[in-house]
């Protein structure tokens, strides 16, 4: 397995997903035409990594500012894949980073932490 | 909430139905029964994941909508300044085509900002000037200002143009916003105490101040390409008797005329300059002793000829002159005036209206 780096670009946020220290980022703003395209590696590379994860720590770091409708279902269903996960057993925390004055993503990120139960999911305000 | 369940009511309704069928189903039924329940069960996260889907894409669309409103007040704000300000603002492409233009800027340029910005949008300056300001932003680190002569309906006039790069610029592909202003009258007023700071008043010839900047910068020529230099020293024979027999407008006459004369003899290189009272020089780059003592002669011949009309007739007068060559390899000015003269006292001590040299050469 190998670590997987996608770097950021206007519309596609950073993915920095590390299975040797168990933290994977994903930072920027996300709309890019094809979000499933752009998305189909990161369920790949989840999907391997969290069968082999058994009970490791595993923290989800996200900074998304803004987000097209297409982006949401992809990160819903990486919500998806970890509240499963930790449904099983995996040690999962969700870190949603947020900036004060955007009120968008904060709640946003309310409305993504309401559909899970296994993972802890933090709203972490900067 | 309320307003999701709203949105999906009817699609609630049949899960219900469907989830009491599945209750009901009997246990007969095996894994039929199960699938079926299975299949519930994702209806169920999917329309979960539906409705939370249309409320964030709503939320969404609102911050976008608030950034556009925001973005037009601001934009609106700009815009105001754009339409309303006296000086002229424009944004130019990378190769000095205008992009756009306010109001005020077509006014100064005397066409319209349709004229400005129509089939691709008029160049600024011509490509050299345009290059020199691109250059200017590039070491400037983005922003320049320069003084630049455009022609507005066949008048030149001066303006002041501020440049600043837009974003991106280092990327190449940017346009240059800018401000200009026209400063002509500055200009001509700067360019009148330019004149009056050089300028003899009466003689309308260079005074002194300027005429030894220009000797400085002449002797330090001659001496760096190793060319002839040349001084005249003239002054008028018994000016004094003239102010007082005829006063002093008569004076003023003599060294108008005087002035305008020695101007008309000599080569518009040779610098005439009003040293003091009656005290005229002449700096003659590129023209050793010989030709200088030659023009010297022509002036005195031709001063000889001048005359100032008076009620009582014709006023005639003459000049001395003394002449000095540059010799040495820097000399300064004062010596080269000192050894000029010299040669005019001579020549005042021989009987005036005549030329001497410094080297005691005489004139013909």
């Amino acid at each position: 397995m190998e670590k997987l780096k996608i770097e950021a670009t206007k519309s596609t946020p950073l993915i920095d997903f590390d299975h040797v220290s168990g933290v994977l980022v994903i930072k920027g703003e996300s709309y890019p035409e094809y979000a499933g395209k752009f998305y189909a590696p990161v369920f790949t590379w989840l999907t391997d990594y969290l069968a082999g994860a058994g009970g490791a720590k595993t923290t989800l770091d996200m900074e998304i500012a803004y987000f097209n409708s297409s982006s949401s279902k992809a990160l819903m269903n990486i919500f998806d894949m970890l509240e499963e996960a930790a449904k099983m057993g995996a040690d999962i925390t969700v870190n949603w980073r947020y900036h004060s004055a955007n009120e968008a993503a904060e709640e946003c990120g309310e409305e993504f932490g309401e559909d899970v139960s296994h993972i802890s999911f933090n709203m972490v305000k900067i | 909430m309320s307003s999701k369940e709203e949105l999906f009511a009817r699609e609630r309704e049949f899960l219900e139905e469907m989830r009491k069928r599945s209750e009901g189903a009997s246990p007969a039924d095996g894994s039929q029964a199960e699938d079926f329940a299975t299949l519930v069960r994702h209806y169920d996260k999917l329309l979960k994941q539906t409705s939370r889907l249309v409320h964030i894409g709503d939320r969404m669309q609102q911050e976008l909508n608030e950034l556009n409103h925001r973005l037009s007040v601001s934009e609106q704000k700009y815009r105001n300044i754009f339409e309303c300000s006296s000086e002229g603002i424009f944004q130019a492409a990378p190769d000095g085509r205008l992009v756009s233009a306010n109001p005020s800027m077509a006014k100064m340029l005397g066409l319209t900002t349709g004229e400005l910005l129509g089939s691709g949008g008029m160049p600024l300056l011509d490509p050299p000037r345009w290059q020199s300001l691109l250059e200017a932003l590039e070491s400037g680190g983005g922003a320049a200002k320069a003084v630049f002569m455009i022609d507005v309906g066949g008048e030149g006039r001066w303006f002041e143009i501020s440049t600043m790069a837009a974003a991106g610029w280092a990327q190449g592909g940017a346009v240059i916003d800018g401000v200009m202003s026209d400063v002509t009258q500055r200009k001509e007023l700067e360019e009148k105490l330019r004149h009056y700071a050089t300028v003899d008043g009466l003689t309308g010839l260079a005074n002194r101040r300027h005429f030894l900047e220009i000797f400085d910068a002449e002797i330090k020529r001659s001496v760096r390409h190793d060319t002839p230099l040349s001084l005249m020293l003239l002054d008028l024979d018994r000016f004094k008797s003239i102010n007082d027999k005829y006063g002093h407008d008569t004076g003023d006459a003599v060294l108008k005329a005087f002035a305008r004369t020695v101007r008309k003899t000599l080569r518009s290189e040779d610098v005439v300059a009003r040293y003091g009272g009656e005290e005229f020089c002449v700096l003659m780059p590129s023209v050793g002793l010989d030709g200088a003592m030659s023009a010297a002669g022509h002036v005195r011949k031709a001063v000889e000829k001048t005359a100032v009309t008076l009620p009582q007739g014709s006023l005639f007068f003459t000049v001395s002159i003394g002449v000095a060559e540059r010799c040495g390899s820097s000399p300064g000015p004062e010596s080269m005036l000192k050894a000029a003269d010299e040669a005019l006292y001579r020549a005042k001590h021989a009987g005036r209206n005549r030329v001497e040299a410094a080297s005691g050469h005489v004139a013909p």
